[in-house]
């Protein structure tokens, strides 16, 4: 094939123009005619019984069309199944869109009212009366624990809702070894990615055909379409996904409830209902990162190899079941991290609380993963006297052993950990650095440095929690699914068709690369189309906006059919030209014989033979010059599913990458700047940089955000005191350091074109990263960086907590 | 309880009734159908709604429909002429400067606005030109690229 | 947000007139930043909203060198950052001004209705306050003028009487040799408030302070004037450690409370820490007259 001529390019992207102009396409930008408008009422407790709720004032409001109420849920809907979120609750919990008979968290949808406009909906929604009474608020992870604390769920009794524990290698073995054993406790605070577009979501049901049409900005179109089915027990349902405005993994869970609701309120006034979400709904309710809690013990050796790894965490989930081991199981994928280690014990404890309900937020899990890995690294190099560094490169898998299984079954396809880590330390300039560091504190400065390394994930394995829960009763399925369709039509041109919706990640741009340069046609040639339409897209089980599984299946999909197409134009085009299909060269869009410049054919003069001339086709060539490909990991195999050992592929392709970065802290203040932050990338074969790199620097930005104190923050009855973007804490330009990116590919033998993951990327070190380089700064007064966020409050009391360190420091530097 | 107001967008007159509760990013993407101008957190910290309003960076949704009788307004969709892109578009196309294009009409009209005001700005003050408009999904970097790009194509043309 | 009935009044004796006729049901609105925002809350919900936006001259800022400054309500921070006799002559409030939230704020946002709302989050009150500002309030029977020190009495309360209306702030002309700082300590976002703001004026004359004002924001339900720390300096040679004194004595004056910009005694830290930052960076200026950009040191 000719070699590539759009892939590893930046070309100009398909969809900027039209969000640079105003025109892009998001559901509040849809108009249907008759719609009506409208909005929910929300719990204004965390706890609380549902006694009575009457919304016939509402009902009767003029403008209003329909209301619906706890009542009208539970009589018009099923509720929904635990699904694999939810893996590991043993007694079945039923819920629905809406409270029914009890309220768990401030927000929690409760009625909704649909009128003709949005004012009169407001007003309407002020008439709906509900009687609660309310119940002790259980908010503290620990009060959590206590069996003595107030049930969430009666009926499981308690609200340690689940525990369970997995081991791979020999753990009790490795701790006997071991020279030593390092301890830490280390904790994560709430977050989110915050999408800057809240929910949003249309219905609109047919009653003469009994189809529902639903527009909503959701990530995975596969849970929408089951929950409306599932709930609404209607076999005709659409999906249409049009421009996301982020998602980050806020939109693929709870956003199913609201789309419930939307669809009863259209269902019962038989009009099309537009339901558009507040910003302080979405921080209330949309979701949050898990709260983590991690006891972690290493056994090391004294040249810091770690024999062992062992950690025992509690999940605060929140005021729900339906994602109750999500940031558990997720852990499985990079549970080793780019470590060697064979021995490795994970005990992990969920609880409920009444807060809002946790969801896969970007990362989901495997930032915390990273912080258990580099926090301990920086402690065992400390208890050893070894430089962290050191530590890091003793234990790292060697480039020499890929693809590399790890004790719990995952297959890392490439890389060259110790290689991206000698570039960082050298792009850093760690050494100049560590004396800069020196001199300056001589001053009464306190700079600091931390470098972590992490994997990333990509690309899903349905099957993979059945490696915790081998009981689960609905089958999950196994390895990922989705399609693509390329059709050239008869003009010439070619038209793509995703399987997958998207947020931002440019996949019309980057499949059309990839098209572009199987067929032999420029990009300009190429059209996408957003959005998504579950009618007609070729979606499967991995269908799902998120870089994750973008990068593996809907680009392997979009390969696979521009393979396919290519062979058909060949086939074709060698009956008009009268040449073997191996002889002919494309070009542009125009197929070449050998002999004589006069022998070739366009794309389009083959597009209207295929589509009108059947005289001109060869015997049995199937008319049309359109192909769809369904894409499923070709390497998969051992551990796609796990056996009795429990080891399984719970992602299939491993990005990896060494972030470095310099901080000085005030010591009066407490605050923090960073003054330097570089990532060092493998993201296997790079297809289009600028987008890839746009991937990096959004998720470091977020990462350092959230370590460096955007949060939420709940008090003791459970109100949310964080509900506006500022209170939150989001930071602006200002607050977001520069950050700079250096490409380091180490092609995935196992993937189309070589590419590995770009998305979740560097908000999985990056919380890390922040806490080691705070440590580094406030070593000299002795102080140890255990949780997040370092706000300039929890830095300052770092400081005036810390035992030792050197008094001879503080005198001299008073201001 | 309904309000005559006139408001001139892109340089058309608009004449409308409207309710006083109505703010103005609403009147701009339901009453005179512009979709541009979006709407984050209806409280003026996101930066989602911005417009020049009287040729002022201003929050739209920190302002009734009311409050813009007789002045004039430039939305986004004004900023092209004759169906081709102003270079600071350009230069966000070129370089990145988005990803799911949510923040991007007002981030592009703040771009527009500093480079109206600081055609040559260093990257603090383009930082702090722009730190009124969140971004959630690029880290600034990309978006911050375009506005030099643009500043610079701007100087030569 | 509930409806509403709309006015545009063409003076300010119009609009004191429907004020006093609908009472409590009614609401001034100038730029509207915060209004919109307690509304939409339903924290406010007037049935009555009185615009100021079409009365002549409620914007303007005047400067005379002996009456000093004078600054309609209606003026926007943003034309009160800029203003040319602002930036001459007061650059403490230049400084402050241009720190209140971001431009797009400072377009829309009017000072009359900031020191209506009585937040003691927000910033140019303190450092109105330490330049002596006054303030005059109207009403159909007739003025008032104020010290704008004695305006603030609570949360979100003020001596705004029913049926008044804020028109005109007056900060006397500016004493030679006054040197200033203004910090503002902003952990996370620029939008935010200040965790701990810090105002202060001094006149230093042969090595001795002369005088000196100090005000502190979001450390207490109301702008605090720190009398007594300023008293520690006032007639005496700014020493080190009588500026650590006067920083611990503006600490006690405080009554910070705990929410998640920080608790209160991290508050009081803050206080301690830039008291004297703030008393360093005024003795570090040459004197009053001179013109600062916004050096690294004041945006913390």
């Amino acid at each position: 094939m000719a070699e590539t001529k759009y892939v590893g390019k930046t070309i100009r992207g398909k969809e900027a123009p039209r969000h640079v102009s105003g025109r892009g396409n998001f559901v509040d930008d849809i108009v249907l005619r008759g719609m009506l408008h409208a909005v929910i009422l929300r719990s204004p407790h965390a706890h609380a019984r549902i006694a009575k709720v009457d919304a016939e004032a509402a009902l009767n409001h003029p403008g209003v069309l329909s209301v619906v109420t706890p009542a009208d849920v539970q009589s018009m809907t099923r509720p929904f199944k635990p699904g694999r979120y939810a893996a590991g609750l043993t007694k079945p919990i039923f819920e629905y869109a809406t409270a029914v008979d009890k309220v768990r968290y401030v927000g929690e949808p409760v009625a909704a009212v649909a009128a003709r406009d949005r004012g009169s909906a407001e007003d309407a929604l002020e008439l709906i009366s509900v009687d609660y009474e309310p119940l002790p608020a259980v908010v503290d992870t620990r009060d959590a624990m206590s069996p003595t604390s107030p049930p969430l769920f009666e009926e499981l009794g308690a609200n340690l809702a689940w525990r369970g524990v997995l081991t791979y290698g020999n753990i009790e073995a490795a701790f006997a070894e071991a020279d030593q054993i390092v301890r830490e406790r280390l904790k994560i605070h709430r977050y989110s990615s915050t999408p800057l577009e809240p929910f949003a979501c249309i219905a609109s049901f047919d009653a003469s055909t009994q189809k529902l049409t639903v527009w909503v900005n959701a990530q995975v179109p596969e849970v929408i379409y089951d929950a409306l089915r599932e709930a609404l027990g209607l076999e005709d349902v659409r999906v249409i996904i049009p421009d996301i405005g982020g998602s980050f993994g806020q939109k693929i869970h709870l956003i199913r409830k609201y789309v419930v609701i939307t669809s009863l309120l259209a269902l019962k006034s038989r009009r099309p209902v537009k339901w558009i979400e507040d910003r302080s709904e979405h921080m209330m309710a949309a979701g949050h990162a898990c709260a983590q809690e991690f006891d972690v013990e290493a056994a090391v050796k004294r040249d810091g190899t770690v024999l062992g790894l062992r950690f025992k965490e509690i999940d605060d989930v929140g005021g729900s079941v339906s994602t109750l081991t999500i940031h558990f199981t997720n852990k499985l994928n990079n549970l080793t991290n780019t470590y060697k280690v064979q021995n490795i014990s994970m005990e992990g404890y969920s609880v409920v609380t009444n807060k809002c309900p946790v969801v896969p937020n970007r990362g989901i899990g495997k930032p915390g993963m990273c912080f258990i890995w580099e926090r301990i690294m920086d402690r065992i190099a400390e208890a050893l006297s070894l430089s962290p560094i050191e530590v890091r490169q003793v234990n790292l898998v060697p480039p020499d052993q890929f693809p590399y299984t790890t004790p719990n079954g995952n297959v890392y396809d490439s890389g060259d950990y110790p290689a991206l880590l000698q570039q960082a330390l050298k792009s850093i300039g760690y050494e100049k650095f560590r004396e800069e560091q020196r001199r300056e504190r001589e001053k009464g400065r306190l700079l600091g440095i931390g470098v972590v390394v992490g994997v990333e994930p990509g690309g899903r394995n349905a099957a993979r929690d059945l490696a915790i829960f081998p009981e689960m009763k609905e089958t999950p399925g196994s390895g990922g699914v989705n399609g693509a369709t390329i059709k050239l039509e008869k003009n010439g041109t070619v038209a793509l068709f995703l399987g997958s919706p998207n947020s931002g990640q440019s996949h019309e741009t980057t499949s059309a690369q990839v098209a572009a340069d199987i067929l032999g046609i420029s990009t300009e040639k190429i059209s996408t189309s957003t959005p998504f339409d579950s009618d007609l897209a070729p979606w499967g089980v991995a269908a799902a906006n998120s870089g994750n599984n973008f990068h593996l299946y809907d680009i392997g999909a979009v390969h696979g059919a521009a393979t396919r197409l290519k062979e058909k134009i060949l086939k074709l085009a060698a009956h008009v030209l009268d040449a073997a299909p191996a002889e002919l060269t494309i070009e542009n869009g125009t197929v070449h014989a050998p002999g004589s410049p006069l022998k070739k054919v366009t794309f389009a003069e083959l597009g209207k033979i295929a589509y009108g001339n059947q005289a001109l086709m060869p015997k049995g060539f199937e008319a049309g010059l359109q192909t769809t490909f369904y894409y499923t990991f070709p390497h998969a195999d051992t551990n796609l599913v796990p056996g009795s050992d429990r080891k399984v592929r719970a992602q299939f392709t491993f990005s990896a990458a060494a972030h470095a970065v310099i901080v000085e802290v005030d010591r009066h203040t407490g605050k923090v700047h960073v003054l330097r932050y570089l990532i060092v990338s493998d993201n296997g074969v790079v297809i289009n940089p600028r987008v890839v790199e746009g991937q990096a620097y959004g998720s470091a930005a977020h990462g350092i955000s959230v370590a460096l104190g955007e949060g939420f923050i709940y008090n003791s009855e459970g109100q949310l005191l964080t509900i506006t973007l500022t209170d939150y804490g989001k930071s602006s330009t200002l607050e977001t350091p520069r950050i700079e990116i250096e490409h380091h590919p180490v092609p995935s033998p196992f993937t189309a074109l070589g590419q590995k993951a770009a998305g979740e990327g560097a908000a999985i070190p990056s919380p890390a990263a922040i806490a080691s380089a705070v440590e580094d700064a406030l070593r000299p007064l002795g102080v140890k960086v255990r949780e997040l966020p370092l706000t300039p409050e929890a830095v300052w009391r770092l400081i005036k907590n810390a035992q030792g360190g050197n008094s001879k420091f503080e005198i001299r530097n008073s201001k | 309880m309904r309000h005559n107001i006139s408001v001139r967008v892109n340089d058309r007159l608009y004449e409308e009734e409207v309710e006083p509760r109505l703010l103005l990013p609403y009147f701009l993407r339901e009453n005179v159908g512009l979709t541009g101008t979006h709407v984050g957190c209806v409280i003026g910290e996101c930066g989602a709604c911005t417009i020049l309003l009287d040729g002022k960076l201003v929050k739209s949704c920190l302002l009734f429909a009311a409050q813009a009788d007789g002045k004039s307004i430039l939305t986004v969709e004004g900023l092209g002429q004759n169906g081709s892109l102003h270079p600071v578009q350009e230069a966000f196309i070129e370089h990145y400067g988005l990803q799911c294009g949510y923040c991007t009409p007002g981030m592009v009209l703040a771009a527009y606005y500093l480079l109206s005001k600081n055609p040559d700005p260093s990257e603090a003050e383009i930082r702090v030109g722009l730190a009124g408009n969140l971004c959630m999904c690029t880290g600034y970097v990309q978006i911050v690229e375009a506005v030099k790009a643009a500043a610079n194509r701007m100087r030569q043309a | 947000m509930v409806n509403f009935e709309y006015f545009e009044p063409k003076t300010l004796e119009e609009a004191c007139a429907l004020l006093e006729e609908h009472g409590d049901e009614a609401r001034v609105i100038a730029g509207g930043t915060a209004l919109i925002i307690m509304m939409r809350q339903h924290l406010l919900n007037p049935r009555v909203v009185i615009s100021l936006a079409n009365i002549p001259d409620f914007d303007s800022v005047r400067f005379d060198a002996r009456d000093g400054l004078r600054i309609g309500a209606g003026a926007r921070h943003r034309d009160i950052e800029l203003a040319k006799p602002v930036r001459e002559h007061y650059p403490l409030l230049h400084e402050t001004f241009s720190k209140v939230a971001q431009p797009r704020i400072r377009n829309m946002g009017t000072i009359g209705g900031n020191l209506c709302q009585g937040d003691p989050l927000t910033d140019p009150g303190a450092s109105l306050i330490t330049l002596d500002a006054e303030i005059t309030l109207l009403h159909s029977d007739g003025k008032r003028v104020l010290p704008l020190e004695q305006f603030f009495l609570d949360y979100y309360q003020t001596d705004l009487r029913p049926g008044e209306i804020l028109t005109e702030i007056h900060a006397p002309p500016p004493s030679p040799g006054m040197r200033w700082a203004h910090i503002k300590f902003l952990p996370r976002s620029q939008e935010d408030f200040a965790t701990v703001g810090v105002a202060l004026t001094l006149r230093v004359k042969g090595g001795l302070c002369e005088d000196i004002r100090l005000a502190l924001n979001s450390v207490a339900p109301t702008i605090v004037r720190a009398r007594k720390a300023e008293g520690i300096l006032r007639g005496r040679r700014p020493e080190e450690h009588l500026v650590r004194e006067m920083a611990e004595v503006a600490a006690t004056e405080t009554d910070p409370m705990d929410d998640n910009r920080g608790s209160a005694e991290y508050k009081r830290e803050l206080v301690r820490v830039l008291v004297r930052r703030a008393v360093d960076q005024a003795l570090k200026r040459s004197g009053s007259g001179e013109q600062t950009g916004r050096d690294a040191s004041t945006r913390l």
